[in-house]
Formats: structure tokens, sequence, C-alpha cells
């Protein structure tokens, strides 16, 4: 029991002292715009988590990033470095947008059918760069980012040409169709916090509960500690490799259609890649050791980053890229770490 | 680690020190006597985007004239302007002015979950009729640059114009533009290239080139205020070769001694936009519902007529004659006699 307890303080303890310097790194830009870092610290924190309205904007912004995390913890957990979760939220977002509008029936169904409609087109376009990476042994990681910019140069153009919002007003807004009905319910009266929480909530569970419990969680977790050992134990390599970053795709793309029937109620031309939903899910997801359950703190912790920024832009006039600052740092921290990792493993 | 922990300890005590210098409280709460108001303007990173910076720089003018309080919240992306304007509401903002289209809707939201809060957008048309929005009439703007050019080109007959996208905000200056030109030359023809981008220079400039190897000696550039570049970069290597042609600027004044090709420039002047609801929310009289302002207002017009001067006058070009057409024009205008209103596209 005692020695559970010791490897959950370890698993904590890197994070933290990424967050601690970030933070303090944080406090030393606000100093230099003439904030006391103190009270300025303070007030990004309480402005990220400090009241209803800005826990509620938090755990909104988190959600995406918290699917974009559970993609990539399945992937990076299991040894393939794919960084494909942004393009597969993308066409995850547009397919749901595009279809939603084009379901008849009720709310239930129109949710359903879109749904499932942005999972498969998530699994279809990871399924794609694990096969050209396969294929022609390239590397998955160049592979997935080269397709995350063909993704988002598709679905610009799909907005801007082809599904472009016919009752816009301004005809500058790059956008799709208005959705009316399958929109998932709020939670907390007007606020933006909507059920899409939750179902991202479950997936984590379910993803822990995948990779504890089951045959192929552990294959993959083998496959994600060392490839040699997993392949001589009789893990089929390109089969798992295929079937993790389906499963992968599969989330990003829900992550997508969440954040098109959960927020925006259409598919806005950059709403995926502008915030950088899928590369802070990363960042969240290596925060977290790849952990499902760890990458919820994570997730709403950056998410708190950038409504506290905002808090922060608004009540003392720092500049909200202090965040951006902030969350540069534990992200070089974290990487750092892990580089060191791997050079520690080659030496051995 | 004790190394590590004392250069932070350092750090902080610096970082204190530091602050302890740099610290300006601004006290700009009034004697008590009447209620300072808050407003907040939402935008797109400001940076060097003159378009915004000028709505910004009115503001802060107008506040230390007016003695409110403002701050300035800046989205990186589009997703904030929900998130950023719906916090200043929730921190008691009195007005709330977006910039630019992804504000709109936000806004439109906001506007009945905050009653107590009067927002308003700037260059884009929000759906809610509690949400002041203040459009332009660019094809004023775009007359009186249409009389001027066809002043200064006499002999002119085909005129050339690269814009973004072919939609009804664009069309809204090739039919003004059309209707100046035509006014003094009906026999004239134009030519028109989409570089379906606000952001593509290359594009521009291809364009730029294309229609001036087709015989056009002025282009109308309505791209983007930056992506014009690629006109203006085209002009200067087409003068360089001895076979110059005109073009002129958007939104802010452009011209510059460096390049005297780029002789005019249209000015849809958010400054004065941005004066013009802070002085009615003040007053009282701001009102919702879509609004347009012209030359008349201040609110869209054309260098050096509708303003004092521009950066670069190219005297060879913008003739006295050129400028006194354009001032016919702008009185026409503005007595009424001449409105302007572009059609639906055909």
């Amino acid at each position: 029991m005692k020695k559970l307890k010791l490897e959950w303080l370890k698993a904590f303890r890197a994070p933290l002292i990424a967050v601690t310097i970030g933070l303090f790194f944080g406090g030393v830009v606000m100093a230099f715009s003439g904030t006391n870092p103190i009270t300025g610290i303070i007030a990004l924190l309480k402005g990220g988590y400090g009241s209803t309205y800005a826990l509620v904007t938090t755990l909104t912004r988190a959600t995406p990033i918290l699917f974009a995390a559970l993609a990539a913890s399945l992937a990076w957990g299991s040894g393939y470095s794919s960084m494909g979760a942004g393009g597969q939220m993308v066409l995850g977002a547009l397919v749901c947008a595009i279809i939603a509008p084009l379901v008849p029936g009720p709310g239930w169904l129109v949710c359903l059918v879109s749904i499932a409609a942005a999972v498969l087109t998530g699994m279809a376009w990871s399924l794609l760069s694990a096969y050209i990476s396969e294929r022609f042994a390239t590397s998955l990681l160049i592979i997935t980012l080269m397709c995350n910019y063909l993704a988002d140069g598709i679905a610009s153009y799909f907005t801007t040409y082809v599904f472009k919002d016919p009752f816009g007003v301004d005809a500058s807004a790059i956008q799709t169709q208005k959705l009316t009905v399958g929109v998932l319910p709020k939670l907390i009266g007007t606020y933006s916090l909507h059920t899409g929480f939750l179902l991202a909530l479950l997936a984590a569970v379910l993803l822990w509960f995948v990779s504890r419990k089951t045959r192929f969680g552990y294959q993959a977790k083998m496959n994600g500690l060392n490839v040699n050992f997993a392949r001589y134990g009789g893990v089929p390599s390109v089969k798992m490799m295929l079937l993790t970053l389906l499963i992968c795709g599969g989330i990003a793309g829900l992550g997508g259609a969440i954040e098109v029937l959960g927020t925006r109620l259409r598919y806005v031309d950059g709403m995926i890649t502008s915030p950088g939903y899928a590369w802070s899910g990363i960042i969240a997801s290596l925060m977290a050791g790849n952990h499902p359950i760890g990458a919820i703190i994570s997730s709403i912790f950056l998410a708190g980053l950038t409504t506290g920024g905002a808090t922060v832009e608004r009540q003392l006039g720092v500049a909200s890229e202090v965040t951006l600052i902030i969350q540069g740092i534990i992200t070089l921290l974290i990487t750092a770490q892990l580089v060191i990792k791997w050079k520690k493993g080659e030496k051995s | 680690m004790k190394k590590l922990a004392q250069f932070l300890f350092c750090l902080s005590v610096l970082s204190l020190l530091l602050t302890g210098c740099g610290d300006k409280k601004a006290s700009t709460s009034g004697e008590g006597e009447k209620k300072v108001y808050k407003i907040a303007m939402v935008s797109d990173t400001i940076g060097t985007e003159q378009f915004i910076l000028q709505a910004y720089n009115a503001l802060v003018a107008s506040s230390e004239k007016n003695g409110f309080e403002y701050v300035s919240l800046e989205c990186s992306d589009t997703a904030m302007y929900l998130e950023k304007a719906q916090a200043a509401a929730e921190d008691g903002y009195d007005l709330i002015v977006g910039v630019g289209w992804a504000a709109a809707e936000p806004f439109s939201e906001l506007a009945d979950q905050y009653p107590d809060t009067r927002f308003a957008v700037i260059d884009t048309t929000a759906t809610n009729e509690k949400v002041t929005s203040i459009g332009y009439n660019e094809a004023e703007g775009a007359y009186i640059l249409g009389v001027m050019v066809a002043t200064a080109f006499p002999n002119d007959d085909l005129f050339g114009y690269v814009s973004s996208y072919q939609t009804y905000a664009t069309y809204k200056y090739r039919w003004g533009f059309e209707q100046g030109v035509l006014s003094v030359n009906p026999n004239a023809k134009f030519m028109y290239n989409f570089t379906d981008s606000y952001s593509d220079t290359a594009k521009a400039y291809e364009f730029a080139m294309q229609q001036h190897a087709a015989g056009a000696n002025f282009i109308m550039g309505g791209v983007a205020a930056s992506a014009n570049a690629g006109i203006y970069q085209a002009a200067l290597e087409e003068a360089e070769k001895g076979t110059p042609f005109y073009t002129s600027g958007l939104s802010v004044d452009q011209t510059t001694a460096d390049n005297p090709y780029l002789a005019f420039g249209l000015l849809k002047n958010t400054g004065n936009t941005m004066n013009y609801i802070v002085d009615n929310f003040l007053a009282g009289t701001l009102e919702g519902g879509p609004q347009i302002l012209g030359v008349k207002e201040g609110g869209f017009g054309v260098y050096h007529i509708t303003t004092e001067s521009m950066n670069f006058v190219n005297t060879d070009i913008v003739t006295d004659e050129v400028i006194a057409a354009g001032k016919a024009a702008e009185a026409q205008i503005k007595s009424g006699e001449l409105v302007l209103i572009a059609p639906s596209e055909e």
C-alpha cells in the first residue's frame, strides 16, 4: 500500500516541478511588465479556477483538450509518437457539422449519427497516416504532422466553398450552417459547460479500464514499454499499430464532434487549430505520463491557464501571452525530461 | 538542488524589487460623485494591425478625455471572443466593443444573458437587435475613388481590381468604384480577379501583373491592407521596367514616399467608429441594431478628400484637378444629392 502511494507521488513529482518553474517564470514576466508577480500568479489561478464562471469556462476549454490528450496518451503510451489528433479532430468536427443538419428526426438521433460519422472520419484519417507510415517505413511523427496540415486545408476548402453558411450575414465569417437540433445540453444555466465534458470524463475512465484490464491494453502497454519485448512475446506489431491508431483517431474524431455539438454549433474555419487544442492535449498527456486519469487533471490545468490568463489581462493589464510562456516552459521541461529518460535508456 | 533553490529565491527577490519600480497604478476613479464606466474592447491580437490599432488608440484617447476605465482583450483564437467577452460581462463592464466578424455571434448570445451590459460590434453585423452593429457604406468611398481615378487617367478605358473573395462585402467596393469611374468615363471597362484569401500576397502580385499586361494602368488594391503588398510590389517592379501602373491602398493610410505608384487610399476609420460608439454610449444615445457609417459620418472615406492629407502625395497623379473632382463627389454624397447603396449582386 505504502509503495503504491510512493509510486503515485513519484508520478506527480515531475509535472509539479515543471508547473512550479513554469509559474515562477510567468511571475518574472509579470514583474517585468510592472505587476506584482505574487498577486499576478494568485490572480491567474483564481481567474482560472477560483469562481463558478472561471471553473466552468476552464472545464469547457478542457473538454477538447482532454479528448486530444486521451488520443495522445493511448498512442504515445503504446510507443507511437502520433501528432495526428489535430487533423483527426478537424475532420471529425467538419464532418459532424456537415452531417448534423442533414439528419432528420429527434435531437438524440442527430447527435448519434453525426458523432458516429465524426468518429469514423477520425478513424479513417488516422488509418491513412498509419498506413503510409507503415507501408513506406516513414516516421509516423512526420506523416501525422503533415496530415494535420492537409486536414486543415481540406476543412478550410469545404467551409469556404461548399458548405459555407447560406444564412450568414457577414461574408467574411467562414463557417458552416448553425445547428438547431442535436445540440448537447448545457450543464449549468447559461454557462458554456456542456454534457460533452461528462463524455470526455467517461472516455478517460473507459480508456483507463481498457489499458488496465484488457488484453489489448496490456499488449499496447508492453509495446510502449519495450517494442522488442512485446514482439518477442508474440504481440503482432503491425496489427497492433493499426488498431491502436484506429482507436486514437476515433477518440480524436469524437473530440471534434463534441466541440461542434457542445460549443460552436457549427464548424468555423480554424476552430480546432487556432486554439491549439491538439497541441495542448499532447502536452497534457505527456505531463500525466500518458495516464488517462492523470490527463484529466493536466488538461483542466492547462485550460485553466488560458482562462486565468484572460483574467490577468483584464484585471492587471498583463498581456495574456504570459500563459503561453508558462505553458512553453512546462512543455520544455516535460519533454526535456523525456529526452533524459530516453538517453538513460539508451545507455543502459 | 540547494543551489537551484538559492537561485530561484534570488530571482524572486529581484522580481519583487523590479515590481516596486514599475508599479504605476492608474487612479482613474473620479471622486465618487458619478459612476466610472468600464469599457472593454475585444479584438484579435493588435500588434501592428492598423485596423484594430486605430480603434484601440481612439479608445485610449477617449478614456483620457472622458475618464472611464478601459481594457483591451486580445484573442488569439475565435473561441476566446465568447470567453473573454463573457468574463468582462461577469466583471461588470458597462460596454463591450468587439472588432471583426468573430465577435458577432458570441455578442448576440451574451446580449441576452447580460442585460446590464451594452454590446457593440465593428465591421460586422450581429443578428441580435440589442447589439449595436456598425457597418460601413464602402460604396461611397469607392465611388469617390472611382471619380478620382477616372479623372487622373482620362485616356484609359480599362481599370483593374484585385480583391479577396467574390462576396457582397467586396461587391460594395466594386460597385461603388464602377459607378464612380462610369460617372466620368461612360465607356470604361473593368477587370476583376479574386485571390480567395485575405493573406495570399503572391497571388495578388500575379493578378496585378496579369491585369497590367492586359492593359490596365490603374489597379485597385482590394485584397486586405497587408496582402495588397503583392500589388504594390508589382507596381514598383513594373515601374522599374519603365511601364508603371498605379494602385490604391485599403483601410489605413498606406501611401509612402517609397512607393509613389501607390497613389490613392481608401479609409475605414475604426477610430472614428470607436468614438461614435463610446460618445453615444456615454451620452446614453447608443442604439442597438445595424447602423451604417459612410462618408458623412466619417466612418468611411478616401485619404486627402475626407481627411486633411495623406502620408505621401504623388502630385503627378493626384493633381489639383483630381482632388477637386474627389471633393465634388464627396460634397454630392454628403449633401444627400447622391445616394449610393450597392444593390444585391446579380
